[in-house]
């Protein structure tokens, strides 16, 4: 049961998180993360290969956690948050207290609950998986089905858990669709003689690079990709899965027997950690992530000493969320100037001496 | 008979004839309209001991209004003052002057101004005396009922009503003389007794207070002017108001109890919608009342159906056609029938055309059990992979006819009005289930249940799939074991209301999960929102009746809400709130059967949650 | 102008040009079908549709173009089931729609125009 001070709290050890703590301990503040999981590194630790260049992504957590010399502190369950007059004490179920001026969230999403769509019969219909899930068969280096077999005809169901009113989420997440063909390509490499369909409502690849992915992913590997929404997924006897669609550049229904589909999940925001902060309400936009999608907002968030930062504002990218991670990280710096040290001036240059205590 | 007792009871009399009149009227012609086979069933049904249970009931509702005194005591109050109150009134007064003049038929107008008429006669004999009294205090009894009514205007909450329902002007005209009649009475009698002595203790005394000069006697007389002109007022608009609903509860009784419903039967829905007494009721029953949109309860559909410019659309196809307001009705009306009848009357006419039905010619392998999802199976498919397993384990026979596509009923079709067409659909669907030439039909739609015992006419019996699962467990073929995960078991409208299968679900699920529910009266359960029937309400709408509904039936400590409808799971899942399961799910589970990892770690992450 | 021979088959070109007054119509009772994106996920769930091969996607499709005589012909494929409903990912009240759509057209012919 102990109490440390820092300059600033980081809750979260993904991209974001780890970004910002090497910025902010390189310009000389004291800096821990609290991470849930038992590793650090967020959702680097689930995929494989990162989109648009195929980077790996145990590399590049390597990369960001040795770039950061701050303490992280792994497993950490907050049980909670409360605002003093310096700025921020967060308590753990031990009772350990950690307590800065300046707290930054970096808790990321969550991928969607594929279980909600019913109808696509995942957890029902063995060889329907996530992209999550096929992730972690890249990892392993091996794709099979359920029968252990290697699969021959692979279809993408595009938007599962993003643009869709019945789950309550109507926004797009903006990153499935890049995965989708990230992962087919990755498919492809691996099991070369293997078909894959892409069931696509709309195809958002507004990065940089990822209409070259796209183009790559047709004339290269030859992916095949149908506009056409899935309702719903059958079983056949040897468990391979029959879709039934409308391919609507052709306005005609169709039909694809395969032996694997892979749902592109959404990306959700993480509720764990809204009930824990204090007076969170006017910080939640309307669809669930911290803050409200404005110009500048990170602005916004700079008088009271919360800082919101990464996937946990909206979906993102990893580059997006490391960038943004970056501003917010020289938004606390501002901060934390102000709120630490005075300025001086001697005959050579500006000091700043830091407050006691 | 002086000049002035031809204008005293001119107003009544007037009022009275053309009451009786356009009575005799519209009744010969909604008897007239009934159908053939529900003439019959009536005629018959009067020579037979129904007739007793149709007195009393007679006796139970109209006056006493038992119904409403099981749901909300002051409005019980209020409504059978009036009521058991003006008929004791007339009763007794008819008694009263039998015992005066010796004559039993004497005229009405003695018995209805009876103190007008024995002015100055002195009441001798203690039963005479009694008579007085005893007029008193009927009279009593219904200002005290008048009296709350005034004040159910002010502040209908504390009735327990908690919308007031919007009169118009017909009713609120109809509403003013009635509620003239009595304060009038009390102040003819009153100003009566005041003049020319007499009177009970009520009257009397009050007379005896007022002290005032003999030349103002025509003061009284002109109350009881106004007494006859309230009532023949009264009369004259009845037939145009919501107290037609006085009279018109008898034969809507007679009816009811002969079995006639008012499903495509002029007749009898004319009884209905007259027999309605606009209590108000049904619009606390009904769900949609929270939304602020909503103008479509059975109130309001009922009054617009008496009025000449008729029913809108929109709001006719904004009703969840759950049957909580007939459940909770005090007249029961039978709004199902009567709204169907409107949806059949304004789109039985649309085009259709399903002649592809017919080029299927698919082989269906014959089979002992025939197993039909309903078109919604597609979209849960937990349900049917759930019976499969079921199958499975105890070695039946089975085929499911729709695994691979979707077959519909039809029912949706015939909920939209669409008959025509929803007869047409019905000869292939049931051609499509009789061909594997099953010995018993099972179905997990109670949707697709409903519309099989109503017009399928299978030559097999058809159940539900929890009357199937609950006589395994009756043989003993449940292995033991059973989760302590605290469920919450939701009654479907069809399959509750519609079909009245409660205790088979109820019964599964005890012995498979801890069941906590509340005991409520059975037609009382609450509709999920996600209703066919209606076609008005948006998805934000239907949403937040479901949410609603949810945060009623669950416990604090609630971690599964179990319902056995696919469409009850499909709308009570979308809000999120509390993972749902269809009976069939839970009980596979229990069953033991080998489940894929996936579906375990889903399982234990819902026990997380 | 001189004859070439050959004749110009403008009803397969759509006049984006027109507006649809049956269109307009039916926005009017059911304003929800305005956000349809053309996902399909109607079709994919439509009973009708793999033997008609009409669903609710081509349905609003041939309403906003104008082609009222396949849109009649199409409309009569409808079991009214409702999946469509339940599956919309924009909340489109689809049943209401279709009702709507089948009442415009009770009268024969492309006169509504």
């Amino acid at each position: 049961m102990k109490k440390i001070c820092y300059d600033c709290v980081i809750v979260g050890a993904g991209p974001a998180g780890l970004k910002a703590a090497s910025i902010l301990d390189k310009q000389g503040y004291t800096v821990c993360i609290l991470e849930k999981e038992k590793i650090p590194g967020g959702k680097l630790n689930i995929w494989h290969e990162l989109f648009p260049h195929h980077e790996s992504a145990q590399a590049i957590r390597e990369q960001m956690l040795a770039g950061t010399a701050a303490p992280i502190h792994s497993p950490v369950t907050i049980k909670s948050i409360s605002r003093t007059a310096d700025g921020y004490c967060v308590k753990d179920r031990n009772e350990d207290e950690y307590c800065a001026p300046a707290l930054l969230i970096a808790t990321g999403f969550k991928p969607f609950d594929a279980c909600r769509k019913e109808e696509y019969g995942y957890g029902i219909y063995e060889n329907v998986i996530t992209s999550v899930d096929l992730e972690q068969m890249f990892r392993q280096h091996r794709v099979v089905n359920a029968s252990g077999e290697v699969p021959g005809k692979i279809a993408f169901i595009h938007c599962v858990g993003s643009r869709d009113i019945k789950v309550g989420s109507e926004f797009c997440s903006a990153n499935c669709c890049i995965t989708g063909i990230k992962q087919a390509i990755e498919l492809k490499k691996m099991i070369p003689h293997v078909n894959i369909c892409c069931f696509y409502m709309d195809l958002r690849l507004g990065g940089r690079f990822f209409e070259d992915c796209y183009k790559t992913s047709q004339v290269k590997y030859k992916v095949q990709y149908i506009r056409g929404r899935l309702s719903e997924t059958n079983e056949n006897t040897d468990q391979s899965v029959i879709l039934r669609y409308e391919d609507t550049l052709a306005g005609r229904p169709a039909k694809i027997t395969v032996d694997m589909v892979v749902l592109l999940v959404g990306m959700h925001p993480d509720p764990s950690i809204l009930h824990l902060l204090p007076e969170i309400d006017e910080r939640v936009g309307s669809d669930g992530f911290f803050g409200k999608g404005k110009i500048d907002q990170a602005d916004q968030s700079s008088d009271d000493g919360l800082f919101f930062a990464g996937a946990c504002t909206g979906p993102k990218s990893i580059i997006q969320s490391t960038d943004e991670a970056s501003a917010v990280a020289c938004r606390i710096s501002l901060y934390l100037k102000e709120k630490l040290y005075t300025e001086t001036e001697d005959q050579h240059a500006r000091l700043w001496i830091r407050h006691s205590g | 008979m002086t000049w002035f007792n031809v204008i005293l009871i001119l107003p009544f009399t007037l009022g009275l004839f053309v009451l009786l009149g356009v009575l005799s009227v519209k009744y010969y012609q909604w008897f007239r309209a009934l159908n053939p086979r529900n003439k019959l069933r009536l005629w018959k049904s009067l020579s037979r001991k129904e007739i007793l249970s149709s007195i009393t009931e007679i006796f139970r509702e109209c006056l006493l209004h038992l119904r409403i005194y099981h749901q909300k005591r002051r409005l019980w109050y209020m409504h059978m003052s009036l009521a058991f109150g003006w008929f004791l009134l007339i009763v007794v007064g008819h008694v009263e002057s039998v015992f005066n003049t010796g004559h039993i038929l004497s005229s009405p107008w003695k018995s209805v101004f009876f103190d007008y008429f024995s002015r100055g006669q002195e009441a001798t004999g203690w039963h005479l005396q009694g008579f007085n009294h005893l007029m008193d205090l009927i009279l009593l009894f219904i200002l005290s009922g008048l009296f709350l009514a005034f004040y159910k205007r002010i502040n209908s909450r504390s009735f327990g009503l908690k919308r007031r329902p919007l009169h118009n002007p017909h009713d609120r005209i109809a509403m003013l003389f009635l509620w003239y009649i009595f304060p009038m009475r009390f102040i003819a009698e009153t100003l009566n007794h005041a003049f020319y002595g007499g009177g009970g203790f009520m009257t009397g005394s009050f007379g005896n207070l007022l002290t005032l000069p003999d030349n103002l006697n025509y003061l009284s007389d002109i109350a009881w002017i106004g007494y006859s002109i309230s009532l023949g007022g009264f009369f004259v608009v009845l037939p145009w108001s919501r107290y037609m609903h006085i009279l018109t509860e008898v034969p809507h009784i007679l009816l009811k109890n002969a079995h006639i419903q008012a499903y495509q039967d002029k007749g009898c829905t004319g009884f209905n919608i007259h027999a309605c007494s606009s209590c108000g009721i049904c619009l606390d029953s009904c769900q949609m009342t929270n939304l602020d949109s909503c103008n479509g309860q059975s109130y309001y559909f009922i009054r617009k159906l008496r009025e000449p410019s008729g029913v809108s659309e929109n709001r006719m196809m904004n009703c969840l056609m759950c049957g909580r307001c007939s459940a909770d009705c005090p007249v029961q009306v039978d709004t199902l029938s009567i709204r169907m009848n409107e949806r059949i009357r304004m789109n039985d006419d649309l085009a259709f055309d399903y002649s592809y039905l017919d080029q299927q010619g698919k082989k269906v392998p014959h089979a002992r059990i025939a197993f039909f999802g309903g078109c919604m199976t597609q979209l849960v498919p937990g349900v049917t992979a759930s019976m499969k397993k079921i199958f499975d384990f105890y070695d039946e026979d089975y085929v499911m006819i729709d695994e691979t596509e979707s077959i519909c009923c039809g029912r949706p079709l015939f909920l939209s009005g669409q008959k025509r067409a929803y007869f047409e659909i019905m000869k292939y669907t049931r051609e499509r289930i009789l061909s594997c030439k099953p010995d018993l039909i099972i179905t997990s739609c109670p949707i697709c249940l409903t519309t099989f015992r109503n017009h399928y006419f299978f030559p097999v019996p058809v159940i539900h799939h929890t009357q199937y699962l609950e006589s395994m467990i009756s043989q003993g073929l449940l292995p033991p074991g059973q989760s302590d995960i605290k469920t919450v078991y939701h009654d479907p409208c069809e399959l509750g209301r519609y079909l009245g299968i409660y205790s088979e679900p109820r019964r599964v699920l005890r012995n498979i999960v801890q069941l906590q529910n509340k005991a409520y009266k059975q037609n009382q359960g609450l509709c999920c929102g996600g209703s066919i029937a209606d076609l008005e309400m948006d998805f934000e709408e239907k949403r937040s009746i479901a949410e609603d509904a949810i945060q009623q039936l669950i416990y604090p400590d609630t971690r599964l809400l179990a319902t056995a409808c696919p469409l009850c799971k499909v709308t009570f899942a979308t809000p999120n709130i509390i993972p749902v399961r269809d009976v069939a799910e839970l009980y596979a589970e229990s069953l033991s059967v080998t489940i894929p990892a996936r579906e375990l770690a889903a399982k234990e992450a819902l026990m997380q949650n | 102008m001189p004859d070439f021979g050959f004749g110009i088959q403008d009803d397969l070109m759509i006049d984006h040009d027109r507006l649809s007054p049956a269109y307009e119509a039916v926005l009017e009772e059911v304003p929800s079908i305005a956000g349809c994106m053309s996902c399909g996920s109607c079709s994919a769930t439509c009973v009708s549709s793999f033997q008609s091969g009409a669903g609710f996607r081509k349905l609003i499709m041939l309403l906003k173009n104008g082609s009222y005589e396949q849109l009649q012909q199409a409309l009569d494929y409808c079991q009214f089931c409702g999946k469509c409903l339940l599956v919309c990912p924009r909340g489109i009240n689809t049943r209401r729609a279709i009702l709507e759509m089948r009442k415009q057209f009770k009268k024969q012919g492309d006169d509504m125009v």
